[in-house]
């Protein structure tokens, strides 16, 4: 069933977040899942709100960085989407019925307890704590969705050397078609996930 | 796609990545790191060595995975 294997992700859309993006990506498709994200598609037709509801009913994984929950600026305003679309999968999860029930949630963050006087109505949740390292947020995610995979789960480091794999042949493959420097680092994430499925699957060894 | 395909097969390069302990050396498709060092210029010198050696690439990663520098030492 799609809806077992499809894994929500709720996350910044900026240019410092991808870096934190790419890894996390990766590993939701090296493990055999596939990520939902709300950038997966671009449609202005499409409400947003209406897209957001699809990916959280339609994915039984939700991986929710609340990592810009405070501003880093004067002036800056908070981040409110991600707690927003965190709220809307936990109520599916709690009020659904067959298989929302079975909802499984990761909520990521840069620091351990910043989300407990921001979010106080989850202050009792396990987080996964990325400190905006992609490779410990590569980890986080990896042993998130290894408790579904159970023994036999490849490890982070694994992970994390078929990541730089990709990313290095994937420069390789944009720098002769064309790409400069700076359009390989803004790819559209949709087209960046394209590439990682097909590499996936043409390249990384079996586990 | 078959072109795309020979051309990720034929790959012997090694990478510069980063790690929990510092940077390590990794040979493409390998389990495991060949080395790991506390600083990222002692793990690019291991990496240009080895790549010398087998007449491969090294890729030189970035924190985030992105590509700092590539070096071909195919003769």
């Amino acid at each position: 069933l799609a809806f077992d294997k499809n894994v929500f992700i709720n996350c910044p859309f900026d240019a410092e977040y991808i870096d934190i993006l790419r890894p996390i990506l990766f590993c939701v498709l090296a493990l055999g899942f596939e990520p939902r994200i709300a950038l997966e598609r671009a449609d202005g037709g499409e409400n947003r709100i209406d897209k957001i509801v699809g990916l959280i009913q339609d994915s039984r994984f939700g991986i929710h960085d609340l990592c810009r929950l405070k501003a880093k600026r004067k002036g800056e305003y908070f981040r409110l989407n991600m707690p927003f679309e965190l709220g809307m999968d936990f109520f599916c999860k709690k009020t659904g019925e067959a298989p929302h029930d079975t909802k499984k949630i990761l909520i990521l963050e840069t620091e351990r307890y910043r989300y407990q006087a921001a979010l106080s109505d989850i202050a009792g949740s396990d987080i996964g704590v990325h400190k905006d390292d992609p490779l410990t947020a590569c980890t986080e995610v990896r042993n998130f969705l290894a408790q579904e995979l159970g023994n036999g789960t490849p490890g982070p480091s694994w992970i994390w050397a078929r990541f730089n794999e990709f990313m290095a042949d994937n420069y390789d493959d944009l720098t002769a078609r064309g790409f400069s420097p700076d359009d390989i680092k803004n790819q559209p994430v949709g087209e960046l996930i394209d590439c990682m499925r097909e590499w996936v699957a043409a390249k990384m060894p079996k586990f | 796609m078959q072109a795309l395909l020979d051309i990720y097969m034929a790959k012997n390069s090694r990478h510069v990545v980063p790690s929990p302990s510092g940077w390590s050396v990794v040979k493409a498709g390998a389990s495991r790191a060949s080395r790991t060092f506390e600083k990222q210029s002692e793990a690019i010198s291991y990496g240009k060595e080895q790549a010398k050696k087998n007449n491969g690439d090294l890729y030189v990663h970035r924190k985030s995975g992105t590509i700092r520098d590539r070096t071909s030492y195919k003769k």
